[in-house]
C-alpha cells in the first residue's frame, strides 16, 4: 500500500511532467516529419520542363520530363497548364498560353502515348495501361504557344492515372514551372567608312602617312618620254563598293596645251602626248599593279592596260563592287612633246574622287 | 485414549511448528518488500505514439514502407527508459511489464489491445548506468513473454547505487520492435476515467537475480530490488498537409551605362527581387557606333532563384549581330577569344569584376560553363542554330539567389558592312524538380 501511494505521488512529480513534455515533443516531431516527407511517396521524381524559347507569345516546343515514382499500370498522363501549381486552387489559364495545337513529337522512357484529349490548357496523354518503370521519361510537344508577357510564370500540374482518360485516382503527381522573360536586345551600328587618299607615296593603310603631291618633270625634250607616278589608296565598308574617277585637264601653258591621249595608246617620243594608266608598265618602266588585301578593288579598262596610256577627264579608273579592304593603286603619267611644242611652263592638276555606295 | 492423546499432542506440535515457521518466514517476506524502493525520475520515450494499425498519410494515402522508429510508424516502435536508482543492491536483471492500467490499480496486468513486445524475444537492449561522471554501457539479452520483457546479462551485474541514472534503450529495427496498441485502444477507458484514456503503462523492476520469474501479476516478487511505473499513450496524429510549390524566379535586364546606375536593379538583396529594367542594350560610342580601332561592350544581368533540387540550367539563344544579310562574325563556343579590335567578333562572357553585385562565378550556386566563365579570359558565342538554346551555366541543386553579369563584346573589321546591327538574346532557365 505504501508503494502504491508513493507511485501515485510520483505521477504528480516533475519526472512525469518531463516525460509528458518529451512525448509531446516526439509527437510534434512526428507531425513535422510527416509533413515534409509524406508527399514523396507519390510525387513524380526528376520533374522538369524545358522550353525552347522563353519569349512571351512565341510558338515553340516544350520537353516535359519525369520519373514515375510508383510502379503501377498507367494508362494516362494528365498535363494541365495553370497559373499556379496547387491542385486545390482554381486553374487559371496563363494569359496567351495555348497548347491546343500542340503535338506529341517525341517520347522516351514510358512510351506508347498519344494525345487523347486537348484543350487550350490541357493535354491528356493516353495509352493502353502498362506497368511503369524507374527510367526517366520525356515527352516533347511541338507547336506550344507561350503565355504572353515578358514575365509570366506558368505551371504544369501533372498526374498519372490507371485510366486512359486522366480520370480516377491519381498514382503519381507533381508540378513543373517555366517563365517567360524579356529578350536582351542589342543594337549598334557599323558606321559608313571610306578611307581614301592620294599622294606620291602612301605608307600606311589608314592614309595617315603620306608624302608629296607635286611633280616637276623638268625641261621637256622631243626625244625623251617624261613620266612619273602617284599612289591612290581606298578602303570602304560600303556594301556596294566604290568608284574612283579622275578629273582635270591635260598639261597647259596659257592657251597652249600638250594633247591628251583619248584612246589607249603607247608612248611615242616626239609626239605630243599626255596620259596615264594604273598598270605595271615596262615602256616606260613605271607603275605597278594594285596591291593590298582589298581584292574587290580593280582597275577599270582601259586604264589597266600595260604600256598604254590615255586621259579623259571624268573617267572611272578603278572600282569595287563590295566592301573592300585597303587597295593601293599606282597611277603612271607620261608626257611626250613634239619638236614644235611652244615653249612655256606647262602644268595641270589631276584630281581623284572616290564615291562609295553604302 | 493415551494413544489418542499422544496423537493430538503430535498434531499440536506440528501445528505449532508450522505456525512458528510461518511466523519466522513472514518477517523475511515483509523485509524484502520493505527493502524495495521506488525508481525515481522515471521516463518513457517512444518513437511513435501512433496506433499500430494507423498507416494513413495526411493526404489519405497509406504508408507502405516506413522505417522502424519512424514517428509515423506505430507498428515498429522503439522505447527508451530513464530512471534513477534508490537502492544499493546491484541488479542482475530488469523486467518491463506492459499493462493497460497502472501498477497496483488492478490485481492482474492486462496487456493493452494490439500491444506486443514479442519481437524483442532474442534481441538486445542497451543498458547504461551513469554515476554522475561516467557511464557504463552493456548490451543485455531480452526475452519476451506476452507483455513481459526480461533483460539480463547472465552473471554480469551493474553497480547500482542511489542517484545512479539508468537508461535502457530498445532501438527499433526490422527484427526487434514494439507494436503500439491499436486504434481500438484509443476509446477504451479500462475503468479509468480520463486522462488515462488510451494510456498504457510499463512497470519497471530491477532484480537481484538473472532469471526473475515472469509474471503477469501486478505483485512484486522476492527478487525485486526497486520498481516504478511509467506511462505512455497512443493517439491519432494530427494530419497537417501542405506543400512547397515549385518555384522559379527568373528575370533578365539590359544595362545602359549612359542612363543606368552601375550594377543590376535592384541590387541582389535578401528577398531576391526580380530585375526590373528593360532588356535594351546599345553598344558603341556616343553614336552607338562600333569601330575598327577599339572594342565596345554591352552588359545585361539575369537573376535566378529556384527550389529545384535536381538542378537548373540557364541557356541563351539567339544569333549574332546582323544587319540585313550581313553578320558580325560570332566567336563560336569551341574556344573563347580575347577582344581583338579590327576583327569581327561577337561574344559574351560572365563579368567577374562585378563581384559586389553579381555572384555567378564567385559564390553562386550556378556554375558557368568554362568557355563563358570569365570575360578576362575571353568571350564566346555559339551562333549555330540560333533557335536552339545553348547552355550558359548550371547547378546541380537548388539556387538560392544568383545574379549573373553578362558582358557582350562587338568588334568590327574594316570591311564589315555599314549598317544598323541588332540581335536579340533570349535567356531560358530550365529547372528539374
Amino acid at each position: 500500500m505504501l508503494q502504491k501511494i508513493e507511485w501515485l505521488r510520483a505521477l504528480k512529480t516533475k519526472p512525469k511532467r518531463t516525460a509528458i513534455v518529451v512525448m509531446v515533443g516526439v509527437i510534434a516531431f512526428g507531425l513535422v516529419w510527416s509533413v515534409t516527407q509524406q508527399a514523396d511517396a507519390v510525387r513524380f521524381q526528376n520533374r522538369g520542363m524545358y522550353i525552347n524559347s522563353a519569349r512571351g507569345g512565341d510558338t515553340t516546343y516544350y520537353v516535359i520530363s519525369l520519373q514515375y515514382t510508383t510502379p503501377a499500370n498507367v494508362g494516362s498522363l494528365r498535363l494541365e497548364f495553370c497559373d499556379n501549381p496547387i491542385p486545390s486552387l482554381p486553374c487559371n489559364i496563363p494569359p496567351g498560353l495555348d497548347v491546343s495545337s500542340g503535338t506529341l513529337a517525341a517520347q522516351s522512357g514510358e512510351t506508347g502515348f498519344s494525345i487523347g484529349e486537348q484543350t487550350q490548357n490541357l493535354i491528356v496523354l493516353t495509352r493502353p495501361p502498362s506497368m511503369t518503370g524507374p527510367a526517366l521519361s520525356s515527352y516533347r510537344f511541338d507547336n506550344m504557344h507561350n503565355p504572353d508577357g515578358t514575365h509570366q510564370d506558368f505551371y504544369v500540374r501533372m498526374t498519372s492515372h490507371a485510366s486512359t482518360d486522366g480520370s480516377g485516382p491519381l498514382i503519381d503527381y507533381g508540378s513543373v514551372t517555366a517563365t517567360t522573360t524579356p529578350e536582351i536586345e542589342l543594337t549598334t551600328q557599323v558606321p559608313p567608312i571610306l578611307i581614301f587618299c592620294v599622294a606620291q607615296q602612301i605608307n600606311d593603310d589608314d592614309c595617315t602617312d603620306m608624302q608629296g603631291n607635286f611633280v616637276n618633270f623638268g625641261e621637256l625634250t622631243p626625244n625623251q618620254t617624261f613620266y612619273t607616278s602617284s599612289e591612290i589608296q581606298a578602303r570602304t565598308n560600303a556594301q556596294y563598293g566604290y568608284s574612283i574617277a579622275v578629273t582635270g585637264t591635260t598639261m597647259t601653258s596659257g592657251v597652249r596645251a600638250i594633247p591628251a591621249i583619248t584612246t589607249p595608246t603607247e608612248s611615242f617620243q616626239g609626239v605630243g602626248q599626255f596620259g596615264l594608266n594604273l598598270a605595271d608598265n615596262n615602256s616606260p618602266d613605271i607603275g605597278a599593279n594594285p596591291t593590298g588585301p582589298g581584292i574587290n578593288g580593280n582597275v577599270v579598262a582601259p586604264y589597266n592596260e600595260s604600256n598604254k596610256f590615255l586621259f579623259n577627264s571624268g573617267d572611272i579608273v578603278a572600282t569595287s563592287d563590295n566592301v573592300t579592304r585597303t587597295r593601293k593603286y599606282t597611277a603612271s603619267y607620261i608626257v611626250n612633246v613634239p619638236a614644235d611644242q611652244p615653249p612655256g611652263v606647262y602644268s595641270t592638276t589631276i584630281t581623284y574622287t572616290c564615291l562609295a555606295g553604302f | 485414549m493415551k494413544k489418542a492423546l499422544k496423537t493430538s499432542q503430535n498434531t499440536s506440535y506440528i501445528f505449532v511448528a508450522i505456525v512458528l515457521l510461518l511466523a519466522a518466514a513472514i518477517p523475511a517476506v515483509f523485509v524484502l518488500r520493505a527493502a524495495a524502493q521506488p525508481l525515481t525520475q522515471r521516463s518513457m520515450m517512444v518513437t511513435s505514439s501512433n496506433p499500430s494499425d494507423d498507416m494513413t498519410a495526411p493526404d489519405g494515402s497509406s504508408y507502405s514502407d516506413l522505417n522502424p522508429g519512424d514517428p509515423r510508424n506505430g507498428a515498429k516502435v522503439g522505447h527508451t527508459y530513464t530512471f534513477t536508482i534508490n537502492s544499493s543492491t546491484d541488479a542482475k536483471a530488469m523486467t518491463f511489464q506492459y499493462c493497460d492500467s497502472p501498477f497496483g490499480y488492478k490485481d492482474a496486468c492486462i496487456v493493452p489491445d494490439g500491444f506486443s513486445a514479442a519481437a524483442w524475444d532474442g534481441g538486445e537492449a542497451v543498458v547504461e548506468v551513469n554515476d554522475g561522471t561516467t557511464t557504463d554501457s552493456e548490451n543485455w539479452a531480452v526475452t519476451s513473454t506476452g507483455g513481459f520483457l526480461t533483460l539480463s546479462n547472465g552473471s554480469s551485474t551493474l553497480d547500482f547505487e542511489p542517484s545512479y541514472v539508468v537508461t535502457v534503450t530498445f532501438t527499433a529495427t526490422n527484427d526487434d520492435y514494439f507494436v503500439n496498441p491499436s486504434s481500438d485502444y484509443l476509446n477504451q477507458t479500462n475503468g479509468i476515467s480520463s486522462p488515462q484514456k488510451a494510456s498504457y503503462f510499463a512497470h519497471i523492476r530491477t532484480h537481484n537475480t538473472a532469471s526473475p520469474a515472469p509474471t503477469n501479476d501486478n505483485s512484486l516478487t522476492t527478487s525485486t530490488i526497486d520498481d516504478g511505473t511509467v506511462a505512455s499513450s497512443v493517439t491519432t496524429s494530427i494530419g497537417i498537409y501542405t506543400r512547397v510549390q515549385e518555384t522559379l524566379n527568373f528575370s533578365v535586364e539590359g544595362h545602359d551605362p549612359t542612363v543606368d546606375p552601375p550594377g543590376p536593379t535592384p541590387q541582389n538583396g535578401a528577398a531576391c527581387d526580380p530585375l526590373t529594367r528593360q532588356g535594351a542594350i546599345k553598344m558603341g560610342d556616343t553614336n552607338h557606333a562600333l569601330s575598327t580601332q577599339q572594342a565596345y561592350f554591352g552588359k545585361s544581368y539575369f537573376r535566378l532563384s529556384t527550389n529545384s533540387a535536381n538542378g537548373t540550367a540557364v541557356f541563351y539563344a539567339g544569333s549574332t549581330l546582323s544587319s540585313g544579310n550581313h553578320d558580325i562574325e560570332a566567336i563560336g563556343a569551341d574556344d573563347r577569344e580575347l577582344s581583338n579590335p579590327g576583327n569581327e567578333q561577337f561574344g559574351l562572357a560572365f563579368d567577374l569584376t562585378e563581384n559586389a553585385t553579381a555572384n555567378v562565378g564567385h559564390d553562386g550556386d550556378l556554375i558557368p560553363l568554362p568557355v563563358y566563365n570569365n570575360n578576362a579570359n575571353g568571350y564566346a558565342f555559339d551562333a549555330s542554330n540560333p533557335t536552339t538554346p545553348k547552355k550558359l551555366a548550371e547547378s546541380s541543386d537548388t539556387v538560392t539567389c544568383d545574379t549573373g553579369s553578362i558582358q557582350y563584346i562587338a568588334n568590327i573589321a574594316p570591311d564589315t558592312p555599314a549598317g544598323i546591327y541588332q540581335t536579340k538574346i533570349n535567356y531560358i532557365a530550365s529547372p528539374t524538380y
